[in-house]
């Protein structure tokens, strides 16, 4: 470990001390950050090359310059925690788990992609990850949903909430500071500021520039995020916080390189210079690579090797996601609801369409969103079916029952197996929530078998419709 | 035994909530107030602070809250005064909660009730009676649901919270205070109602009558005066405005050959357009005698004067004149037959 003080990184609103200025640094974390941040360079990199070879469409919005931000932040936040930010998403996105080729693939639009091609570039989604958002705020009240849902489950986690200095002018996130503060909700708002929303420099759209103090009942803290350490440092800080005090506003102040997205060439509302300096003083990743020289942490040596390898993977992930294959074509009617009831989606001309689910293999393995977060309770018609399961099989008991009492102990073995499956059937059928795994399709009736099955199949997808007591639907 | 369509919505949410401990209610005044009005009586009482949750009048705020505490796995039941002031949340309903599954290719899903008071009230003026069912049901990714009567109400509700995707929920003020017979099968606590399924009130077979909400009741009334002149009229109870049961529909119409519709909401694109779209473009079309006929709402905001607001909204004597002008001499057939 390597001890350093940390000067003019950060600023506090109604708190009586910030985070500690003195950190440790080890080798290992040290490089781990810088691998994050330069992998992330390199990855816009090749999106801004795709796209303008045409292989990107509609929407790219590159993260140059705050790699810190989110590499920081991710130092600090554990497995529990939950992120979700606006469109300006791919670095969180990959280091909230979704590997470099389910991204470029998902950029580009193939079947490799993590939301299999249908979301693009600010719609990519894993455990935890709620997504990059597309509509400007939006994110904030659902990241205050999140933290809603930590609290309620007792788990310990709080949500962290992105957004820029053009969203932080939106009502809605007014409405989630309210709501986070008289709730008390683990939430952690975290401004990007990266100096201007699309192209309107922040004096020019907000009457009070000092994001940190917007949360106004809400303390707030000041970060130079372009600063790893200062970034990774206030995000302990701020975690601790919201877990003991509820939610808090972090400013992070950042800068972005390149355009607000691609068809922005970012220089008609700033000038050259601005960018040039700021990225010859202020580079997140150049100046946390002389920190780690400075410290003697790595040599140089290594450093370029290290660039070289980083170089190598990202290129060679990339490619392998850009020769994937495209996405089958059926897979435009999948996935519109976890349980479909429509008869038929409707075709450009007439109602054509068998829906299926595509979720039990999303990014290429079983999904990760806990199965019981889908149907672990008997629902809907699997439950009447359990029910008249159950029903079948207590008469079924009876009758045998009533055979052994006439007929001696010819049947005894049987009628216990039939005793047994109703039992089961009896607590599905009821009101319990712990023990109610039964499967979601109905299809095992909630017997004996299903108890001990895998309860992973989300909802009812492909698979016979249950036989006729309840009406159910076909798909 | 009789049981209001209010009573219908409190026990489904009781027994929900009992049954499901991600289940939860939020909304303005749903919990010390009781419920503006009065649909979650006693429930704050019951199961306390964390399970009812009183928001602040922030509609697009707690709708967005609600909708990402779905996203995280609990079964939110997000309550709106009214379903006007809905369209300051309708960006979290639409662009939030029912498109995430379908852009995250089936990685996220949002088990949500969207709820309230939806379609005209009484002396309430414009911006307080609208009915949003046509535009809910514009949209791939929500089911919406339009109950009746407390079988319906009871039903689908509790279907609605049970279900894995999000589901707006259009009750009707009107009809919260009406009460209706029931049995032991709907007041059982595990009664559901089908989603996606339409219900036959009242069997005909002269010419079919397709409503839903209280417009199922100005139709019942209108099959009650049709019966007088000797013309049996179907009444369906579409329940579903999407998924839309066409099937139902489409059998009754092949038994009928005739068919109006019958909305409180507003004509142009609406569900009764809707209906006559699908008709056009099945077999069916050709099972019908006479064109579909639409009966909605007066293509205007609605009015305050209490006459004017009458007339501003599809009435017994509308629906008959259109059933007989559908019918045209078959009307008149049938009359006599009668006799």
């Amino acid at each position: 470990y390597s001890c350093l003080t940390l000067e003019n990184t950060f600023k506090c609103y109604e708190l009586e001390n910030g985070p500690p200025m003195d950190v440790e640094l080890s080798r290992e974390d040290a490089i781990t950050m810088y691998t994050q941040m330069v992998e992330m360079r390199r990855f816009e990199g090749i999106a801004d090359a795709e796209y303008k070879k045409r292989t990107i469409r509609g929407f790219c919005h590159l993260y140059n310059g705050q790699e810190a931000v989110a590499t920081g932040m991710m130092q600090r936040l554990r497995k529990c925690d939950s992120v979700i930010t606006a469109y300006r998403c791919h670095a969180w996105t990959y280091l909230m788990g979704v590997p470099l080729l389910d991204m470029m693939a998902e950029l580009v639009g193939l079947k490799a992609g993590c939301s299999r091609g249908k979301g693009g570039s600010m719609h990519m989604y894993c455990d935890k990850f709620y997504g990059g958002n597309g509509i400007v705020g939006a994110q904030v009240p659902l990241g205050a949903g999140v933290a809603l849902a930590h609290q309620y489950r007792r788990d310990g986690g709080v949500c962290v909430a992105l957004y820029g200095d053009g969203a932080a002018n939106q009502g809605q996130i007014f409405e989630a500071y309210n709501m986070a503060k008289l709730w008390c909700l683990p939430c952690i708002f975290v401004c990007e500021n990266n100096h201007y929303g699309m192209g309107t420099r922040v004096d020019r759209a907000s009457a009070m520039t000092e994001f940190y103090k917007r949360g106004q009942y809400m303390p707030g803290l000041w970060v130079d995020g372009n600063q790893v350490l200062a970034v990774r440092s206030a995000t302990q800080f701020a975690v601790d916080y919201a877990l003991e005090h509820g939610p808090i506003v972090m400013e992070m102040s950042t800068y972005r390189y390149v355009g607000h997205s691609m068809s922005d060439p970012g220089i008609s509302y700033r000038s050259r210079d601005e960018v040039v300096k700021v990225r010859e003083t202020r580079d997140p990743i150049t100046s946390f690579r002389n920190q780690m020289l400075q410290l003697c942490l790595i040599t140089e040596e290594e450093l370029k090797k290290l660039d070289v390898e980083i170089r190598k993977h990202v290129d060679a992930e990339c490619k392998k996601a850009l020769i994937g294959k495209e996405v089958p074509l059926e897979e435009l009617y999948a996935d519109v609801y976890s349980k479909n009831l429509e008869p038929k989606i409707r075709a450009v001309s007439g109602y054509k369409f068998e829906h299926f689910g595509v979720a039990d293999v999303c990014f290429g393995k079983p999904r990760k969103t806990h199965p019981n977060d889908m149907c672990d309770v008997p629902v809907g018609d699997a439950a009447l079916l359990a029910k008249a399961n159950a029903a079948k099989a207590k008469a079924e008991a009876k009758k045998k029952k009533q055979k052994e009492a006439e007929g001696g102990k010819k049947d005894g073995k049987k009628g216990d197996k039939s005793a047994k499956k109703g039992d089961p059937k009896d607590k599905a059928g009821g009101a319990t929530k712990a023990e109610g795994k039964s499967d979601p399709k109905g299809k095992a009736g909630g017997g004996a078998k299903a108890e001990k099955k895998k309860p992973a199949k989300p909802a009812d997808k492909k698979g016979p419709p249950p036989p006729p007591p309840p009406p159910a639907p076909k798909k | 035994k009789q049981m209001t369509v209010r009573d219908a919505l409190n026990s489904a949410l009781d027994e929900e909530l009992a049954r499901d401990d991600r289940v939860f209610l939020l909304g303005e005044e749903v919990a010390q107030y009781d419920g503006a009005y009065k649909v979650s009586r006693g429930l704050w009482k019951k199961y306390g602070d964390k399970r009812i949750i009183d928001t602040p009048i922030t509609e697009m705020g707690f709708a967005g809250i609600a909708t990402g505490a779905a996203m995280a796995g609990l079964r939110p039941v997000c309550e709106f005064m009214t379903f006007n002031f809905a369209m300051q949340a309708i960006d979290h309903i639409i662009n939030s909660a029912a498109k995430t599954f379908y852009m995250s290719a089936g990685a996220v899903n949002v088990p949500i009730v969207f709820r309230g008071p939806n379609g005209a009230a009484s002396g309430v003026a414009a911006q307080h009676s609208q009915c949003f069912a046509a535009w809910y049901a514009h949209c791939p990714g929500l089911k919406v649901i339009s109950p009746y009567d407390t079988e319906d109400a009871r039903g689908l509700l509790k279907a609605a919270i049970r279900d894995p995707d999000p589901v707006v929920f259009l009750e009707n003020e009107l009809m919260y205070g009406t009460a209706f017979p029931v049995d032991d099968t709907i007041t059982d606590k595990d009664f559901v109602v089908p989603i996606g399924k339409a219900k036959i009130m009242r069997p005909g077979k002269d010419i079919t009558i397709v409503a839903h909400s209280k417009a199922v009741e100005t139709s019942l009334l209108a099959a009650a005066e049709l019966a007088k002149k000797g013309i049996e009229a179907e009444v369906i109870n579409l329940r579903s405005i999407r998924p839309l049961d066409t099937a139902t529909i489409f059998a009754s119409v092949k038994k009928t050959h005739h068919l109006i519709t019958v909305e409180n909401g507003w004509p142009q694109h609406g569900v009764g357009a809707e209906i006559c779209a699908r008709i056009m473009e099945d077999q069916t079309f050709f099972e019908l005698d006479a064109p579909v006929w639409r009966c909605a709402g007066v293509d205007v905001p609605m009015p305050y004067a209490k006459t004017l607001e009458a007339h501003a909204l599809p009435r017994v004597p509308d629906l008959v004149e259109a059933a007989l002008k559908v019918l045209g001499g078959k009307a008149g057939k049938a009359a006599a037959a009668a006799k």
